[in-house]
């Protein structure tokens, strides 16, 4: 499903080249939930959105379900990341002018997709909020908006999933129930999650861990008892 | 533009939770708008006055007219043209007021029959014209004169020898502006005694009109080019009524042509205004467009949503003004009254509502895009790192200049067709892109300066207020373009007026005259001198005039020369008398540039050398050795050009075009122009009134008459400016509210923390009155600077005068722009600063 393939970053730093990722290689099968952690600098952030098709690499290529995203445009990724991704941010990132329930439309109407509000009404019934789906980002609090932003990731049946930090603005008891509604959601639909966190409990409920430190790939585990799953 | 749903739907749901932010930006070109369209409105109801008027406007279906009395030849011709007609004899003369013993320069209307006949004579009060043209001892006097000096119905008005009674105040004329009777308020007389006044003397300059009104359906047009022939060779002209509504039409058009451009200035501060406001919004959507750009919209989708926006305000906007602008429309003719001949009834000009509409949205549309273009640079990245570096540079964005080149374009094409005229059009771009380039200058020169001296030895108070002005996304530089534009206009009107002024008291004082009396007859210049001489002053100058009239030049006939057009010969030196001089020498306001001035010549035999003044020579296309014939009374007298002089028509003395030398002309007939200079306002009133009472034909300037008519002149015409200025001004005024309020975000998160850390509220108050001073200040100082620069440019190029800033005056100017920046600052920031910081959180999210 993800194919990274030699990836590698290197940001201008006025007149200093600062190399934040190295020679990254690994695949995401189907289905697979991986989770990618390491320490703050670790360039997890930068893998995750050159994955996502929201950066260029320096070097190396990353296919999407066969896709690749080499020497694309702006325009072309964002069709690929329309058709093909949906996202989950930290800070939720909700456009503050829509409401809830015109926020997770919004994937599927930039598709040009009519009578989508139907679809998304169900979403939110499904992550608890159908007698919020009128309001806006300011008036639900910090866990609802993160369930608005996983309804929207969503709606376009995605076949990859990426979350930076889904739980990160949340305290703990939220975030344990945003954590169980995203694998929920996740398994039902069949799609394959990259999950970036810091946090190893989070991590060690995926299959896979990749850990990144300095911009290499430190280990890459696949938790055993996924393991024995799959197998 | 896109038919795709959800981009008109993003566009609806985006701008919900900012319609007062956007209706605000917008309000920027609501002013500019309304100006155009208030003005462009009248202009076509003043149009469709002028077209339903015209007769009123000549009074008449034909005026014949000159400034020499009709010859029998012209006499004649009347005869043979019919119709009912009537004559007008025209001239400036003093007239004394028995009663309070004032005196004043006026203009003698000398009227016999029912003239006009179209249109009527406004008096108060109202039915005297029977008992005017019946009785020839009455006069209509201008009401302004008669309120000047105390006169009522009933007084006595003293017209040369003959002395009339007042039976009506004289309101209006057809066809004649208020403002015409500044210069010469308008005494109405009978025609038939007109000889008896003792005015008609040599030397007297009179202006007869001969109206015509016919009942028949001639064509007064083929009429006129029938009779064209008697006319020229007579030296008479021709005034039909539609020259009239030719000449009026141009007129009225280049009013409101300048007052649309003044107008469009204001819109185009608006747009600056637009460009400003859209970049702080756009900068607040940086996260929202990350986001879109993340789920799948493409830039030009993201670009055309805030579009869509920016057009729908700007429509908004267009249509308010609009409506605001037809309203304004009323008000136009009570500020251009003085300089409005006819009456006019308002109707809705969709024409003007329609092109108000299509230029303000254009406006919007075009500075709008500059600022829209970032959203190209805002990378989806941004959703997931805050820290991403856009590459906002202008010198490496092409489409950038592009778009500037387009909004150069606009400005210049909506130019051109406010004018209707390619060349103004494009001078008037030309203008403002020098002026908004310097405005820049000076601007970006005031904000450096401020940085570089910034004072760091001042209290936190002082420092954090001017550092506020740097803070990041500030709109300063936007700010003190439209405020110091505003400011550069209302100055500049204001210093070249003092400085007009100035001039006219400053060059009579250093020329020791303030007196000019003319029309002296030879056998009357003892007993003048003699009352002169009993008060104490001196005659500075004698100057002796003899009227003569232009015959040949280079042995051709003036007609033939017009006809050939091989000397450009001007209408007003065609069609009237010469009036030169003789002396020894140049005075003081002359300066030979070529050849030599002859002080004595008395060969009456011979080639008189004659100096003529150079800048007629240039525009006639004649110079040295060019010879010239003149019928001096009925002698015929050739003259060459020996020198060229150059005359300072700014002094306050009798100067010539032709200049003979002594000895020549001594024996002919002619008038005398004595010059002096009384100390006082009481003496000069006093010698006037002697002169006058016994001599009735003399007529005097005085200085302070002069400013008195210039200062009522610029007095009116700057009004009329600076009304159309101030929605410029106004429009600054809107641009800082909503740089102001685009800033409340910023400006809330600063108070929070400052009362977070302790400040008291009325130390964030006193932090935020710096920050609105120093704008104040910088703004005014670069209209001001500016306005210097453009008044001495005026001195020195147009008036020929020198330029002295009225201190004052920028002292002014200053304050004011400053008070009013920290008051609308104060206006618009009070409750940020009043409230608690948790309630301003909580209310503002």
């Amino acid at each position: 499903m993800l194919k990274v393939e030699h990836i590698s970053k290197v940001y201008q730093s006025g007149d200093r080249q600062l190399q934040v990722l190295h020679n990254i290689n690994f695949e995401v099968p189907d289905g697979q939930v991986c989770a990618i952690v390491g320490p703050s600098g670790s360039g997890k952030t930068t893998l995750l959105g050159l994955c996502a098709g929201l950066d260029h690499p320096t070097e190396g290529e990353i296919s999407i379900a066969g896709r690749s995203l080499k020497n694309k445009s702006e325009d072309e990724l964002a069709a690929i990341r329309n058709e093909l991704v949906g996202f989950v941010f930290q800070s939720f990132q909700l456009i503050p002018t829509l409401t809830a329930l015109e926020n997770v439309m919004v994937p599927m109407e930039l598709r040009g997709a009519r009578n989508v509000s139907s679809e998304a009404k169900e979403l939110l019934q499904k992550v608890g909020l159908g007698d919020r789906m009128h309001h806006y980002p300011t008036q639900l609090s910090g866990g609802e908006q993160q369930r608005v932003a996983i309804a929207r990731a969503f709606i376009n049946k995605p076949v990859l999933l990426f979350a930076d930090e889904p739980t990160g603005n949340l305290d703990t008891d939220t975030s344990e129930s945003i954590e169980q509604l995203l694998f929920d959601l996740n398994k039902d639909a069949g799609t394959t999650l990259v999950l970036v966190t810091h946090d190893l409990e989070l991590a060690a409920k995926t299959h896979r861990i990749i850990r990144l430190r300095n911009g290499h790939v430190a280990s890459d585990t696949l938790i055993h008892a996924v393991e024995a799953e799959l197998a | 533009m896109s038919f795709n749903p959800f981009i008109w739907k993003m566009a609806w749901r985006e701008s919900r939770g900012s319609l007062s932010r956007l209706l605000l930006f917008v309000s920027s070109i609501v002013l500019g708008v309304a100006a155009l369209v208030s003005i462009t409105s009248f202009g076509d109801n003043l149009d469709k006055a002028i077209d339903q008027q015209a007769k009123t406007l000549l009074g008449a279906d034909l005026e014949i007219d000159g400034r020499m009395e009709f010859p029998p030849e012209m006499e004649a011709l009347f005869d043979s043209i019919g119709g009912e007609q009537a004559r007008e004899v025209r001239f400036s003369s003093m007239v004394l007021f028995p009663s309070t013993g004032g005196t004043r320069l006026a203009q003698i209307r000398a009227v016999s029959g029912n003239f006009p006949f179209y249109g009527e004579l406004e008096t108060s009060p109202s039915d005297v014209l029977d008992e005017f043209r019946a009785y020839k001892d009455k006069a209509l006097v201008d009401e302004t004169m008669m309120m000047q000096y105390g006169l009522s119905i009933g007084d006595s008005i003293r017209v040369g020898n003959l002395t009339f009674e007042i039976i009506a105040k004289l309101i209006s004329i057809p066809g004649e502006s208020l403002a015409q009777s500044i210069t010469g308020p308008r005494v109405f007389i009978s025609g038939d005694i007109l000889d008896e006044t003792g005015l008609i003397q040599r030397g007297s300059q009179l202006y007869y009109s001969q109206y015509f009104k016919f009942d028949d359906d001639r064509d007064v047009e083929a009429l006129v080019k029938e009779i064209e022939p008697v006319l020229e060779a007579n030296r008479f002209d021709a005034d039909t009524v539609e020259d009239r509504k030719r000449s009026l039409g141009r007129s009225m058009t280049n009013l409101t042509n300048f007052l649309n451009l003044v107008g469009f200035v204001a819109l185009l501060l608006g747009g600056l205004g637009i460009a400003s406001s859209i970049h702080v919004y756009i900068q607040r959507k940086v996260d929202t467009v990350a986001v879109l750009r993340c789920v799948g919209t493409s830039t030009k989708n993201a670009i055309l949503i805030y579009v869509i926006q920016a057009t729908a305000m700007g429509m908004i906007g267009a249509i308010i003004g609009s409506f605001i602008g037809l309203g304004v429309q009323h008000v136009v003719p009570l500020i251009l009254a003085d300089f409005l001949p006819i009456e006019i009834e308002f109707g809705i000009s969709w024409y003007a509502v329609i092109s108000g509409l299509l230029i303000g949205m254009t406006i919007t549309a075009l500075f709008a895009l500059q600022p829209l273009l970032a959203i190209r640079k805002i990378s989806p990245l941004r959703a997931i790192r805050r820290n991403v570096d856009q590459d906002d540079s202008i010198t490496r964005d092409p489409l950038r200049w592009a778009i500037f080149a387009i909004i150069g374009l606009g400005i210049m094409l909506t130019a051109v067709a406010l004018t209707g005229d390619l060349k103004t059009g494009s001078g008037f771009f030309a203008a403002i892109v020098i002026v908004f380039g310097l405005l820049i200058l000076i601007g970006t020169g005031i904000i450096t300066l401020s940085r570089r001296f910034f004072p760091s030895r001042s209290s936190y108070v002082v420092r954090q207020g001017i550092a506020n002005l740097f803070r990041p996304n500030n709109q300063t530089l936007v700010m003190i373009i439209t405020l110091g534009f505003g400011t550069f206009l209302i100055s500049t009107l204001f210093l070249t007026r003092d400085m007009l002024l100035e001039q006219i008291e400053t060059t009579s004082f250093e020329n020791q005259a303030n007196l000019v009396m003319y029309d002296i007859q030879t056998d009357q210049k003892d007993g003048i001198r003699g009352i002169i001489d009993s008060y104490g002053l001196e005659i500075s100058q004698d100057v002796p005039i003899v009227t003569m009239r232009m015959t040949h030049i280079n042995g051709e006939t003036v007609e033939a020369l017009r006809d050939s057009g091989d000397v450009r010969i001007p209408n007003w030196l065609y069609r009237r008398e010469v009036r030169a001089t003789y002396r020894e020498q140049i005075t003081d306001s002359e300066k030979i540039v070529e050849g030599t001035y002859t002080s004595f010549f008395d060969d009456f035999d011979g080639l008189v050398p004659i100096s003529l003044e150079v800048e007629v020579a240039k525009s006639m296309g004649v110079g040295l050795g060019d010879e010239f014939t003149f019928n001096v009374q009925g002698i015929p007298m050739q003259g060459v050009v020996t020198s060229l002089r150059e005359v300072n028509w700014q002094q306050v003395q009798p100067n010539f075009i032709f200049t003979f030398p002594d000895g020549i002309l001594n024996d002919a007939p002619q008038f005398h122009v004595f010059v002096t200079f009384a100390p006082d306002r009481e003496i000069s009133a006093q010698v006037q009134q002697e002169i006058i009472t016994n001599y009735g034909n003399v007529s005097i300037i005085d200085l302070a008459l002069i400013l008195n008519i210039v200062d009522n002149i610029l007095g009116r015409v700057s009004f009329v400016i600076q009304f159309m200025a101030m929605f410029s001004v106004i429009t600054g005024l809107i641009v800082l509210s909503g740089a102001v309020i685009a800033s409340r975000f910023q400006r809330m998160r600063e108070s929070v923390l400052l009362k977070t850390l302790g400040a008291r509220s009325r130390q964030v108050l006193r932090i935020m009155s710096v920050e609105y001073a120093v704008l104040g200040i910088m703004s005014a100082l670069t209209g001001i600077i500016l306005s210097l620069i453009g008044a001495w440019a005026l001195a020195w190029f147009v008036f020929e005068a020198t330029f002295i800033p009225n201190m004052s005056t920028v002292v002014f100017m200053l304050l004011i722009v400053v008070f009013l920046t920290i008051g609308i600052g104060h206006l618009n920031s009070r409750d940020i600063y009043r409230r608690s910081p948790l309630e301003v959180l909580r209310s503002d999210g």
